[in-house]
């Protein structure tokens, strides 16, 4: 694999898995280790997760719906959990209300765990880019 | 008059184009307007996806174009209706065009990547798996947070520190911070083309000097991350 064919999804800003019968006369690595199976899978990584459209194939529709609907619950969940950590680090919340509240938060994180399972979905296909703020996942 | 297929902005309106064929195999062609043109080829059967293919084929034609004369590369994609469409986007942008031909003229991109070590799991009695109790599992979301805080910090700090030591050699750079967990930089830098072999060697030595990162540098490229429009846009 070469530069050209690791790059190749930046080239586009699209997800485009680069063939093997793709080359490049000039491979164009300045300076490079010898296996770049580490670069190759992060790159992938990098340019894979994001959840930006819908699948309107009819036969995924309904994997593509809870996917976006699963993210926006994860989005709040992840919200509300941060939210419940500052107030426990400031310590504005008693030993009652830390119990409950993360009882709250261990159940909500289980029940998303197994509607993740149910349709068949990973924590990168719930994946949001929030900007400065990083990637929800 | 049918739509065309945007390559890149150019200046030498007026010079031919050393390049043959463009994507589809369609004939590429100049539509100029004052000191600049748009390298285009006619689009017959609607847009082109984004294959592997026809991102390397568009890819090629804008080095080729770089080799002959200075160029604004157009991301994959970009399709202009008729002729008229791509005059008035050439006189509505014009200033704009003109301003980065200038800045990038002799100048190349040279894209950076640096993977670090991967994070350490957390202890065992600081996970969630091993919680039941709404405390235990607050307490330990909180270390997880307080751990990708500090994790970010050093990240922030070693990158800042890697970009110093190149950014005396280039024109211009951007950076993203852990794009994802081991990949601890993700960079462009705006590099004259008499230098590229100077930031190459810079790079060498900043792996040299520091085994436990891996660094991927490749170029030069098209100037993609140095373009922008006057709304602030890319082309």
């Amino acid at each position: 694999m070469n530069a050209v064919q690791l790059e190749l999804p930046w080239l586009a800003e699209l997800s485009v898995a680069a063939g093997p019968e793709l080359t490049m006369a000039s491979p164009k690595l300045l300076c490079a280790p010898d296996d770049l199976a580490e670069f190759t899978a992060e790159i992938e990584r990098a340019h894979n997760p994001l959840p930006s459209r819908v699948n309107v194939d009819p036969e995924n529709v309904e994997r593509g719906l809870s996917a976006l609907v699963l993210t926006v619950i994860e989005l709040l969940r992840q919200l509300m959990e941060r939210q419940a950590l500052r107030r426990m680090e400031a310590g504005t919340i008693d030993d009652e209300q830390i119990e409950r509240l993360g009882q709250a938060f261990l159940k909500l994180e289980q029940r998303m765990v197994e509607l993740k399972q149910i349709f068949n979905l990973r924590d990168e296909d719930l994946n949001l880019d929030l900007g400065p703020l990083g990637k929800l996942m | 008059m049918g739509a065309f297929y945007l390559y890149a902005i150019t200046d030498q309106p007026d010079r031919p184009l050393g390049v043959g064929a463009g994507l589809a195999g369609a004939p590429l062609q100049s539509i100029a307007y004052r000191g600049i043109a748009a390298v285009v080829s006619p689009l017959a059967d609607g847009p082109l996806p984004p294959t592997a293919e026809n991102v390397m084929l568009h890819e090629r034609v804008i080095e080729a174009l770089m080799a002959e004369r200075t160029a604004l590369p157009a991301r994959f994609g970009m399709v202009l209706k008729s002729q008229q469409a791509a005059l008035d986007e050439l006189a509505r942008r014009y200033d704009a065009y003109a301003a980065n031909l200038g800045r990038v003229r002799g100048r190349v991109e040279l894209g950076l990547r640096v993977l670090w070590r991967a994070p350490a799991p957390l202890p065992a009695e600081l996970t969630r798996d091993q919680r039941s109790d709404g405390r235990s599992y607050l307490t330990a979301r909180l270390a997880e947070e307080r751990r990708a805080q500090a994790e970010r910090r050093a990240a922030e700090g070693q990158a800042a520190a890697l970009a110093a030591g190149l950014a005396g050699l280039a024109i211009d750079h951007t950076a993203e911070v852990l794009v994802t967990p081991r990949m601890l930089l993700k960079a462009a830098y705006l590099v004259e083309q008499s230098q590229v072999g100077a930031f190459q060697q810079a790079v060498q030595a900043q792996q040299a000097r520091d085994a436990e990162l891996r660094f991927l540098c490749t170029g030069p490229w098209p100037v993609y991350h140095f373009v922008t429009a006057t709304d602030g846009g890319s082309i």
